[in-house]
Order: structure tokens, then sequence, then C-alpha cells
């Protein structure tokens, strides 16, 4: 069977999250993903856990790391010597794709810059992910997934009205937007080479990657002037619209009503079909001029029950509301993930069998490949030995002076 | 001089006929140059009605989150309910590459337009599906939103405050995110396309999209059966991840955003040295300070002294100093409001914000430039959402030879 990236290789010099997530995109799907690291520079990823109790001080045992670098083989290069340059110059010259996310302005000052490598291989696409891109007077500010969304305006629109921005509770754009933006590019531009032979440079600024995913927020400050605030759990177009406390303690669920239709609905659904007449709620305007009362009606409701019975009794009825359902029902109570097949347990050598995400999505025609994270420099032989051909002698001179380390 | 360039998906078509879960979708396919075609029921897509609007006033036309979402596409209107709409459907479906969808499950296999239907007459369309929970198990027919898929895929569990429920990221990101793995799904399917000539059918879960999203807390519960918690105040990152302290400090114009030490050390030194450096750091120069575990054990006295120190500033000075005055940078960033990156010098300096024409609004907007930039097939925002049934007359006369009569009468049957 053939898959959407066969013959493809991609040097990946990422660390952390954005690129190296970006890359596994291409692994998952048939392109061969070689993760450049060095023991003299070790991805946090790789040291930071959750690890297998007992596992640690391994550094290939790291739940993150793994995660993000299923399906991709694990190479050692040290790239601040002259000669880990010049052998990285080698692995691109066999890429087709290279992705990097140094702060702007390093793969220059690495001799790794586009214009150096368009000269050893003219049709490479190269991508960077700085946080500020490669212009600008900020482009040499470093950082975070966090500080991204602080900057791109999500920070300041997630939240209660009534309290300070606290964040998200995850680094999301370092997980969703940014490497898949990154990923759309580069698959764009592989099908732009395959019909015109030509590769190309991808500049992805952090920055404004995740501003277009707040887009809705600058043109209301464009054309209206407003500066859109924390809205909770709220939305414009839909009430209710929230998250409600259920039976047991800590327990919730998410229910949304955007239209008229649904609210009746939802007035059968929970047995109070006179609700369905009362002027306060009708509309959808009513019901937002009356939103407190509304959620105070609805959790009465709701904290008589448990979020699975609150979602079922509600979806029968074409209500959408779904349980708020953490990491372990995900892993092993939700039937839907489970026939959908999203988690997979490969076999790895250190952490034993470990739950994987998979790609969100399935091809009818091109399954994806779901494998072990590769152990730290794992696939050297293969790079060294195979894929450049050098020497015995040249091997081990590297190991000695430090460059293949 | 970007105009004359053609973009990466130049010449391919798109019927994009998804709803507000997968608008994101079409937008980015456009964005590289394909032929993106809204198709609407004749009443409109409901993102129409959604505010905020243009200068306030609400009017299918002034959608701004609509505007976002459909730069760059043509529109047409087309009901599906009737056989004439389906018959057109058809025709349209054999001009495309691809076609973006978000009905229910089942929806259109129930009209003879499913994949194996389309895939029949064109055997190298895509058939790109989003929905709630993805196309078979036992969710598949839930009905879904934005809040519900990020509470169904784990995120939202994670996010807010302790003493409240549990709280949603800003922005439909759910949608968003769904709809970014949906155009990530067409692409891969669009080189396998290149290497076969075949299409086939792509069906992304919002759920599984949000469960992606998760950090650690997937593999904390795998590896030791633990629930991370919503952070309050506090970051549930796992434990060398730095402190673990809290993330937002006042400033004296608004709020700021730090990782106070994430991958060394000497990024933590730093911080202490700069607060030292204006006398604010307190005891904290205690060489205990330097080990990690004391911090996070002794945080919330870091955490007072850090906010009396970000509050004797404003963001940009506490922005520039961090980032410029040591040779190891602190990780902190302006919590940016909208008006706060309407200004932004840098994003100036890159040209970021582009200016599109409404002539109907007699004005033209600001819209976000590109999220990323390729130098030969640059990203384009060239023209305006599309009016409702605006390209029609071009799609059905020009394109598939309707007479003028024949539209006319399409449309008082209700089918466009």
């Amino acid at each position: 069977m053939t898959a959407p990236l066969e013959g493809i290789r991609v040097a990946d010099f990422g660390w952390r999250a954005v690129a190296p997530i970006a890359a596994r995109m291409l692994a998952w799907y048939g392109a061969e993903v070689i993760h450049i690291e060095s023991y003299t520079r070790l991805c946090g990823m790789r040291q930071s856990g959750p690890f297998p109790p007992g596992t640690e001080t391994s550094l290939n045992t790291s739940g993150f790391f793994n995660n993000f670098n299923c399906s991709k083989l694990a190479v050692t290069l040290n790239l601040a010597t002259s000669e880990g340059i010049k052998v990285a110059k080698g692995l691109i010259k066999i890429s087709d794709v290279v992705v990097e996310n140094f702060s702007g302005g390093v793969m220059e000052k690495l001799g790794l810059g586009y214009r150096d490598l368009a000269q050893i291989r003219p049709d490479v696409i190269l991508v960077s992910h700085s946080l500020m891109g490669t212009s600008g007077p900020w482009r040499r500010v470093s950082g975070h997934g966090p500080n991204v969304q602080a900057m791109a305006g999500l920070d300041h629109i997630t939240g209660y009205p009534d309290r300070d921005p606290i964040g998200s509770g995850v680094s999301h754009t370092d997980y969703t937007i940014n490497p898949h933006h990154s990923a759309f590019a580069i698959l764009a531009a592989l099908h732009h080479r395959r019909l015109t032979g030509r590769g190309q440079y991808i500049d992805l600024a952090q920055y404004e990657s995740v501003i277009n995913a707040t887009g809705p927020m600058m043109l209301e400050y464009f054309a209206n002037g407003r500066v859109p605030g924390r809205a909770g759990n709220r939305h414009p177009a839909a009430a209710p619209h929230g998250v409600y406390r259920c039976r047991d303690e800590n327990t919730w669920c998410a229910i949304t009503v955007f239209a008229d239709e649904e609210w009746q609905r939802l007035c059968q659904a929970i047995g109070r079909p006179e609700l369905a007449r009362d002027p306060r709620f009708d509309c959808l305007e009513c019901r937002q001029a009356n939103e407190d009362a509304l959620d105070r009606t609805l959790e009465a409701w709701t904290s008589q029950r448990t979020p699975g019975e609150v979602m079922e009794q509600l979806q029968r009825c074409g209500v959408a509301a779904g349980a708020v359902q953490h990491a372990g029902d995900l892993l092993t109570r939700d039937p839907q993930l489970r026939a959908r097949g999203h988690y997979h347990y490969p076999d790895h050598p250190e952490a034993g069998r470990r739950a994987y995400d998979g790609p969100p999505f399935k091809l009818s025609a091109a399954p994806a490949r779901v494998e072990r994270a590769p152990l730290l420099a794992e696939h050297n032989d293969y790079l060294y030995r195979e894929l450049l051909n050098l020497t015995e002698e040249t091997i081990t001179d590297y190991i000695v002076q430090g460059v293949i380390a | 001089m970007e105009h004359e360039q053609p973009g990466a998906l130049e010449g391919l078509r798109v019927l994009d006929l998804a709803g507000p879960l997968g608008a994101y979708c079409g937008k980015l396919m456009a964005g590289l140059g394909a032929d993106v075609i809204k198709v609407e029921p004749p009443e409109g897509d409901p993102m129409r009605r959604w505010p905020p609007f243009y200068h306030d006033r609400p009017h299918p036309e002034r959608s701004l989150t609509f505007f976002h979402y459909h730069l760059n596409k043509r529109g047409i209107t087309l009901s599906l309910e009737k056989p004439e709409g389906r018959d057109l459907f058809l025709k349209l479906a054999a001009k495309a590459d691809f076609i973006v969808e978000s009905f229910e499950p089942g929806y259109l296999e129930s009209l003879g337009l499913g994949f194996q239907n389309l895939q029949q007459k064109s055997p190298g369309l895509t058939l790109v599906s989003i929905t709630p929970f993805g196309q078979n198990g036992p969710y598949a027919r839930y009905k879904g939103s934005d809040l519900v898929g990020l509470a169904m895929g784990g995120v939202l569990w994670l996010g807010g405050w302790r003493d409240r429920a549990p709280m949603a990221l800003g922005a439909s990101q759910g949608s968003v995110v769904a709809s970014l793995f949906a155009a990530n799904a067409a692409m891969l399917a669009l080189n396998y396309r290149d290497l076969t000539g075949e299409g086939q059918h792509v069906d992304v879960s919002m759920q599984q999209c949000m469960a992606v999203d998760l950090e650690t807390a997937m593999q904390n519960y795998d590896v030791h059966g633990a629930v991370i918690e919503r952070g309050g105040y506090n970051y549930p990152l796992s434990p060398i991840q730095g402190p673990g302290m809290r993330r937002c400090y006042p400033a004296s114009d608004g709020f700021v955003s730090i990782l106070p030490a994430v991958q060394r050390i000497d990024e933590w030194e730093t911080l202490l040295k700069w607060m030292d450096s204006e006398g604010m750091a307190g005891d904290l120069m205690d060489p205990k300070w330097l080990d990690l575990l004391t911090v996070r054990r002794e945080k919330e006295h870091f955490e007072q002294l850090f906010e009396a120190f970000t509050r004797s500033h404003t963001r940009q000075e506490l922005f520039e100093a961090a980032h410029f005055r040591f040779p190891t940078q602190v990780f902190l960033a302006p919590i940016n409001t909208a008006e706060d990156i309407a200004n932004d010098p840098h994003l100036e300096a890159r040209g970021f914000f582009v200016e599109v024409n409404h002539p109907e609004l007699g004005a033209a907007l600001r819209y976000p430039g590109p999220p990323f930039r390729l130098s030969e097939t640059p990203w384009q925002s060239h023209h305006r959402a599309p009016l409702l049934g605006e390209h029609n007359r071009q799609v059905y006369e020009e394109e598939l030879g309707l007479s003028g009569h024949e539209l006319r009468a399409l449309e008082s049957e209700g089918a466009i």
C-alpha cells in the first residue's frame, strides 16, 4: 500500500514541541523523519516526565518526548562543531524537507540558512518555526508556547470577565495551531514541488500563526474599535452555553444551544416543557438577557445527575452535550475513542507498552503508521554508515572529536 | 509582486459545504491559491448570523466572524434537499478536487451523495468530512459544538480555576483545530493522489483533535494512573519543568505571562539577578533559591515578590528587559489585547496585517496576514468573503453552461 509521503526524507532539527510535532505528522504518513539530537544539548522533553516508575534517569522513556516523536529515527550530532555542520549538510543533501525551531537567525549563523541549503539541495523545503519570524525588531526574542499565546491575545480572551487572566491549562498552541499550520504548509509545498520541481523557504512566526487562530478578535478591533475581553464559557450566538455542575464532586457537563428548536428539545429532555413557553427564554436574545437565571435552572437539573446521564439524556433529544472528561476517561472509559482506535500501544524496549496519540483523523486509503519513539542515538549506524557512507575511521574520529555526540 | 506568484494549490477546486466547525479548512486552502467555492443553503451559513457585526449592525452580510473564516472564497447557494440541487451538486463535484463538509455522518449518503457514489463519478475526488466525533463509533451521531468538543476531548478539564467550573479556551479553538487537522489530512490525500491518481475519504473527529492537546495529562494517567487537575493559579506541568508556579502577573498597565525556568537553570538565575538589579529580589539571592525543589516548595513567597516587581513596570519595560538586557533571555511576554496586537511595531515592520476591500461597506478592512510565509507560493488575501449567492451566475452560467432562464427557474424552485 502506498503511503502519501513515501520516499520523502525529513531532517528534523527541531526540539521541544513545535517542529518535532510538525514532523510527526509527516512521519505518521510515511516520510522517513530523522530527528537530530545531541548529548551536548539534550531536548528538554527527554528529561521531562512522566517516566514509567523506575526509569526516571533514562533519556528514552519520557512520555512527553515519546508521544511527539513516534515513528521517527533518532541520531546524535553536535552542531557546535564545524565537522558537525559538514555532516548535517550531508544529511540535508539527501533530504526533501528540513524543519527547525531555533530562535530567529540561529540557522544562518550555523551556515544552515535557506541560501546555504538551496546550494546543497536546490529543491529543499526548509521550515523555520521561530517565535517572531526571521525579520522585524524582535526577531531574536525566544520563548515558549505560553508566551506566544499571551502575545497573540489568546490569554486575554480566555477566562472570566471578573478575574485576571489565568492562561490556559495546556500549552495549547504548541500541540495544535503552530505545528499543524506548519505541516499544512509543508504538505502543500511538497505538492507544489512535485508539479514544478521547486522547493522553498517557509517562515512560520508562531506569533503570526496564532493571531490567525484568534482572527475575529482582531476584526472586531479593526472594524468596531472594540477590544474583546474574557467571556467565561459563554458564546455570543448561543444560550445556554456553559459547563454545569453534576452530581458528584468535581464532575461537569458542557451544554450548548444555538437554535431555538434545540432549546425546545432541551426543555422536553429535562422534563420542563413549560420552560419552552417561558418568555424569559423563548428566543436567543431573551435567553442571553436572562442567562444567569437560565444557567441556574439548568444546573438544578444537571446537579442531580452524572455527566454521562446528562449527556445521554440530552443527546437522545438532539441537544449538544458532552461530559467534561479527563485523560483517564479518554484512555479507559470513552467508548467512542476506543471505536475510533485513537490510542496506539506500541512496545518500547525501555518504556514498555505506552499510550501514544494517533492522528485525529482517518484517511480511507492510507492508514497511519504509529510506531514507538526512537531511543537517543538509536539510528546513528543507519545514518552514518548506510545513508552517508562514512568510513569506520571517520566515524571513530567523529566520536572521539565529539562530533557524533 | 506577490500577486504574480502562483499559490501552491493553484488550479485545485474545493467545494466547501462545511458549517462553522469546518470553515477554517477551506480558508487555509484558499489562502494557498485553491479555488474554494463556499456552497451555502439558500438561507445562508449559520455563521453569517454570528456576532460581532460590522459597526454592530446585525446583518448576514456584516458578520466579522464570517468575514474572517471565508476570506478569499467564492460563494454560491445550493439546496441539497431538492433533487435539482443535487443534480447541480453532482455536476459541480465532477469538476472538483475536494469536497469539504461537516454534516452529520450519513447525511450525504441518505441523499445518494456518499463517498462511494462521488468516487465512482470522479476517482480523483477527495471528500473531507469534519464532525464532532468522527464517522463511526457509538457517539458518531451525537450533536457537537466547540465547547462539547473541548469537553469530550479532555482539554476543558485542564482549564480554569479550581473554585469554578472548568473553563474553555477563547476564540472557538475546537473548530479552528478540527479545521486545521482537516486541512492537514486534505494535503496528505493530495500527496497520495499525486502518487496514485486516487482520491479518498478523510474522516476528522473534533474530539480526537482536542485529545492531542493534553500536554502530559494523557501520559500521566497512562504511566502513573494520575489525573492532572486544572490549575487555578498553577500550571499543571510535570515536576522537572521548573518550579510549576503561577503563570500570569499584573504589570502597571495590564498583565504579563512568564515561564520562569523551562530548559535550564540559568533562565531562573537571570530572573533573580534581574529582580536583584532593581533591589526587588528580597531574600531570593540566598543560594537555597537556586534549588528548584525549594522554589517549588516555597513558590508563594517568590510569587509575592515577583508580583511586586511586575506591578512596578509596564508590560513593555518588562518584555524588553526580559529579552534584551541579559545574555540569557527570561521567557516573559505581555498578555496582549487586540489593540496591542494591532499596534505592535514588530508586526508593523513585518507588514503582517493586510487590507481587504469591502465595496458594499464602502470600506477597506484590516485582516490578519499569512499564518506562515512561503517564499515561492505566498499566501493570498485578495478578496473579501462572498455575499450570499454572489457567484451563482459565474459558476452556474459561465461554468456549467446553464441559461439565464434555467437559473431563474432553479431560483424560484428554491434549489439555489
